[in-house]
């Protein structure tokens, strides 16, 4: 039981004559409380693409719909099957916008061992084909100008609960839009959920 | 001075991993130059930034994470200590960088 931490499992076989029996008042090294927060983090990646016909906008996003967990996005990488510009925007609301279908969202890694299979995503990945823009704050503008050429970006954006990132196309139009998005995620601390 | 990453308490070890990681995403030549320090070699460590021979700060001896073997210092260009520190900190770790010391990566209190 104690892979990670050889010198606990010593002291309880030692004590109680068992190996996965941990006595009172021990603590082990990854529960540590200054692993308390990087010890629940956990690398995550989903996907999505979308088919949008004539007079509809290709939309892509990933939803922090948590209360209570934080996502770093780190990675994502898009590309389109037709010559356009996107907005990304920064989306606030506690649920999926309309139209918006989810996907699965999955762990990739974590750098606790003792975690085999570490807990599934609170954030969820979703896309649409909708008649009209989502809505949200945009604040960056990406443009492909071959078809399917393969955009990537990894400026660090956190995403707090209730807010997503939008990449959606400017305007109506046919294509096929990929996205993929990799992001590091964790219990929010209590005093950023008090800051909300 | 240590530089090893084994050095450090096992269960911080994969942290610092992850953090040479992504400071290598940005710079191939990123690399540990310090982890694991005996009190002997903090209190070296203090009196030379003490005396103005150190780039960088160094805490008292009795007070570094470095002692406790829950740090990190790793060199690297300021672009990718500023990418790793900014997933570092949002990953709920502590980062050297708002206080002057960006090579610096630890588990925080």
């Amino acid at each position: 039981m104690f892979d990670g931490a050889p010198r606990y499992g010593q002291i309880t076989a030692f004590l109680t004559g068992e190996t996965d029996v941990v006595p009172p008042g021990i603590t082990l090294e990854n529960d540590r409380p200054e692993f308390l927060y990087l010890g629940h983090t956990s690398l995550m990646g989903s996907s999505a693409s979308v088919v949008s016909a004539a007079g509809t906008i290709a939309s892509c996003g990933l939803f922090n719909l948590s209360k209570n967990s934080i996502g770093i996005v780190t990675l994502r990488r898009w590309s389109s099957s037709a010559v356009r510009s996107f907005f990304l925007r920064f989306f606030r609301g506690a649920g999926l916008p309309g139209g918006f279908s989810a996907n699965a969202s999955g762990p990739v890694d974590t750098r606790d061992s003792r975690l085999i299979s570490p807990s599934g995503s609170q954030l969820v990945c979703a896309q649409a084909a909708l008649a009209a823009a989502t809505g949200g704050q945009a604040f960056g503008i990406e443009t492909s100008s071959v078809a399917f050429a393969m955009f990537e970006d990894r400026e660090p954006i956190v995403l707090g609960p209730g807010t997503a990132l939008i990449f959606e196309d400017q305007a109506v139009g046919a294509q096929t839009l990929n996205v993929s998005w990799r992001w590091y995620e964790r219990g929010a601390r209590a005093e950023e959920l008090a800051a909300l | 001075m240590s530089a090893r990453i084994e050095d450090l308490v096992p269960g911080f070890q994969p942290w610092a991993r992850w953090a040479l990681q992504l400071c290598q995403e940005r710079d191939h030549n990123a690399q540990v130059t310090s982890t694991r320090r005996s009190r002997q070699e903090q209190t070296a460590l203090y009196q030379a930034y003490l005396r103005g021979e150190s780039r960088y700060p160094a805490l008292p001896p009795g007070r570094s994470a470095h002692e406790r073997g829950v740090a990190i210092d790793i060199y690297a260009s300021d672009q990718a200590l500023a990418y790793a520190g900014a997933i570092w900190q949002s990953a709920g770790g502590r980062w050297g960088g708002p206080i002057g010391d960006p090579i610096h990566f630890d588990a925080g209190n």
